[in-house]
């Protein structure tokens, strides 16, 4: 390449020239093509992020313009505003919670649909289902139905002689019933893990059972070292999405987190402050923190990888 | 084996988040009809198609095209709030208590000072909607109808069935207090355990119209709260010991949903609150028991009795509009034409105009329900002489629809969490940050 370059420019200006021109054209084309996306992006993506990091300096009514404010937002967020840490609690508890519980479930499942059965094909398509439906209102309307006080959760309990509490009503138990609706929905997760189980080579297995490895410790030795990086994809990627989780608390609370800020997550905290009490600057630093608060996991979850995640390579 | 990339793995979680963060942001986008005037309210199950026939029913009079924006209540504000931050504001719209000083405080509102008295005709309105037009001095709001406020609701059938005397509307707290306890242990008394009341604590309306049993206000002339920390410890104190005394619902005993989980509906308790008297409908749908009215308590038997009367919903006109001399029609259409009347029943409350509410029950047209919430203003005129302050700018929070922390102060007390002080303290500090 270098010698070809050298070639060109020995042979004068002219055709370096007319090389850059083709290398324009040809760039040309290419950013004709990403006009759509990138106007995509600068509209629809960097513009209004820049735009909110603006906002999270300001008091910001969506009434009257912005007005500048420094730090303040940041400064009220972590010191005096008694909701900020509950909301981020609440957080916080459904996403280590649900997060672990839905990759097991999924990882389970996955297991036990990863056989050559009859049918298996449909029982595939209908444990995703629930995922299929996502984290649309209707699935939480159904949601809050299952767990009312007359609702059929507590007409199975009845039938076995339990009598259910006000599942939402309790602050104790309202945010398990989101935890749970989480972890059912673990149809995207387990159609990766399906995915990776089925990439695993069947001579390892072969071979592992010439060695008299049983079913557990071709589990354990086998398929979950191979399948690590895929734990961790599901895991990150469940987390990330489980932090900006907002329908379903809104739903099942009515808008309001009740009971007892139980069910107040970060972002739905975020939305009553943004829409409700007028404090949309505010709104927006309490985005830029999330994001941030995102973002170092993450980074921390890249940074225990290593020590975890199977990597071809080492 | 599949390896992710880590850059891949980052474009591909990024797209994600900006993903998200952009559902979040956009909502819909409401698109302007040219030339009409744009309406825009809230309202809950027929509500909507009475407000709108009555809109229709103006149109045709009058000539002038209304493009009609009725929604739920859930939703509405946001949808609100980012038109007008996107300077499409609807021509006309719906604001409530809580909220509406914020949007004239903004700027937002046109000062109705030119049409209230005028194209919108006063004349025969009653005070207590004379009384809720302005802002510091200038006017903003017009009230599309009356309710008391809170409206205190019992079931006389159970009442009758326990052989508890009547209520008086003239009792005084120790008889309220006296009365919640007699009945709670009248019908627990048949095996099902009961409560007087229901925990009325977080409610806004009610711990307006203790303060105002005192003799004080809600919010004062000067944007402050109108009443001190005594009274809300007295308020927050009262309501701790009845939810421990068996007097009102304990948090253990409270049933979600809406009005069918009512302790009124369910038996659990025979006195509950509504946040006006329309609410009346809501209940008595799902019961066949006589409900009925009676005002908040005398503060002591020294106090006069002290009620509410007052708009609930009000029309504004937007500061932009460049129909507002066609927006005063309709709203003057609104509340002093009985077309008007007729199509929105008691959606928006009883009507505003004296002569025209003398003739809605004259008629003898009203249902049982709709003639008691007329009839319930009616009794309740006489004793509502002290007009509310308009709630100022930054009262959401506090006393809004929304988590307001007078609820959630109220339900930390009763679960244990915190005491009667810190409550009062919280909220003090936290209005001296809103206000």
């Amino acid at each position: 390449m270098t010698q070809e370059l050298g070639a060109e420019k020995s042979q004068g200006k002219s055709l370096w020239v007319t090389a850059r021109d083709k290398r324009a054209q040809t760039n040309g084309a290419a950013y004709a093509m990403l006009t759509p996306w990138l106007i995509g992006f600068f509209c629809l993506t960097a513009i209004p992020m820049l735009a909110s990091l603006y906002l999270s300096f300001t008091d910001y009514s969506l009434l009257s313009p912005p007005e500048w404010v420094g730090l303040e937002n940041y400064q009220y967020m972590f010191n005096g505003d008694y909701r900020f840490w509950p909301a981020l609690n609440v957080t916080v508890f459904y996403v280590f919670v649900s997060v672990p519980l839905a990759t097991v479930i999924a990882l389970l499942v996955a297991l036990g649909l990863n056989r050559q059965l009859r049918g298996v094909g449909i029982l595939r398509s209908v444990y995703y289902l629930p995922s299929l439906l996502g984290g649309s209102v209707a699935v939480a309307i159904m949601w809050r139905e299952l767990f009312d006080q007359n609702g059929l959760v507590n007409n199975v309990l009845g039938f076995f002689g339990i009598a259910g509490p006000a599942w939402l009503a309790v602050p104790n138990s309202a945010p398990w019933t989101l935890v749970f609706l989480h972890a059912w929905q673990f149809g995207s997760p387990m159609v990766i893990f399906l995915a990776a189980l089925k990439q695993i080579p069947a001579d390892l297995y072969e071979a592992a059972e010439l060695d008299g490895a049983n079913a557990v410790q071709k589990f354990f030795t086998l398929t979950l070292p191979l399948i690590t990086p895929i734990i961790f994809f599901n895991v990150v990627m469940q987390m990330i999405v489980s932090f900006q989780a907002f329908t379903p608390a809104f739903v099942i609370s009515n808008g309001t987190g009740a009971p007892l800020d139980s069910t107040l997550f970060y972002t739905l905290y975020l939305y009553i402050e943004g829409f409700g009490n007028f404090h949309m600057g505010y709104a927006a630093a309490m985005a830029w923190v999330l994001l941030a608060i995102i973002a170092a996991l993450t980074g921390f979850a890249f940074l225990t990888a290593r020590f975890w995640v199977f990597n071809p390579d080492d | 084996m599949t390896r992710i990339n880590k850059r891949q793995f980052l474009k591909f979680s990024g797209s994600a988040i900006a993903a998200g963060a952009l559902a979040s942001v956009l909502g819909p986008i409401g698109a302007r009809a040219a030339g009409s005037l744009t309406v825009a309210w809230w309202g809950e199950g027929d509500q909507n198609k009475r407000t709108a026939d009555a809109m229709t029913a103006f149109a045709k009079n009058s000539g002038i095209s209304i493009d009609p924006q009725g929604t739920n209540f859930n939703g509405y504000f946001d949808r609100l709030a980012t038109q007008i931050a996107g300077g499409n504001a609807p021509d006309v719209f719906q604001v409530y208590l809580a909220s509406m000083a914020e949007y004239a405080k903004r700027g937002t509102l046109a000062p109705l000072d030119d049409y209230l008295g005028k194209t919108i005709d006063t004349t025969d309105w009653e005070d207590a909607a004379i009384n809720s037009v302005s802002l510091d001095g200038t006017k903003f709001f017009v009230p599309l109808g009356l309710s008391t406020q809170p409206a205190i609701i019992y079931d006389k059938t159970v009442f009758d069935s326990v052989g508890v005397t009547d209520l008086n509307p003239n009792w005084t707290l120790d008889e309220f207090k006296e009365t919640c306890l007699n009945v709670a242990k009248a019908l627990s008394a048949s095996g099902k355990k009961a409560y007087g009341c229901n925990d009325l604590g977080g409610q806004q309306t009610v711990l307006e119209a203790f303060v105002r049993s005192k003799g004080k206000n809600m919010f004062a002339e000067d944007g402050g709260l109108g009443f001190t920390k005594d009274d809300l410890a007295e308020w927050y104190t009262l309501w701790d010991e009845a939810r421990g005394n068996g007097m009102a619902v304990p948090p253990e005993a409270r049933k979600q949903g809406g009005f069918e989980a009512s302790p009124i509906i369910t038996g659990t308790a025979p006195i509950v609150q509504a946040a006006s008297a329309k609410g009346l409908q809501g209940y008595q749908s799902l019961t066949k028991n006589d409900l009925n009215f009676n005002p908040w308590p005398r503060y002591s038997k020294d106090d006069e009795r002290v009620e509410l009367v007052t708009p609930i919903e009000w029309m504004v006109i937007s500061a932009n509009s460049d129909q507002k001399d066609e927006a005063a029609e309709l709203l003057n259409f609104l509340t002093n034409d009985a077309a008007a009347i007729a199509a929105m029943g008691i959606s928006h409350g009883v009507p505003v105009n004296k002569k025209l509410r003398q003739q809605v029950m004259d008629a003898g047209k009203l249902s049982d329900v709709e003639r008691k919430i007329y009839q319930n203003t009616a009794d309740a005129l006489p004793y509502s002489t002290r007009p509310r302050v308009i709630y100022p700018a930054g009262s959401a929070p506090l006393v809004g629809p929304t988590t307001p922390l007078i609820n959630l102060l109220n339900d930390q007390i009763a679960f244990k969490q915190i005491d009667v002080k810190t409550a009062v303290d919280r909220f003090f500090s936290e209005a001296d940050r809103n206000l």
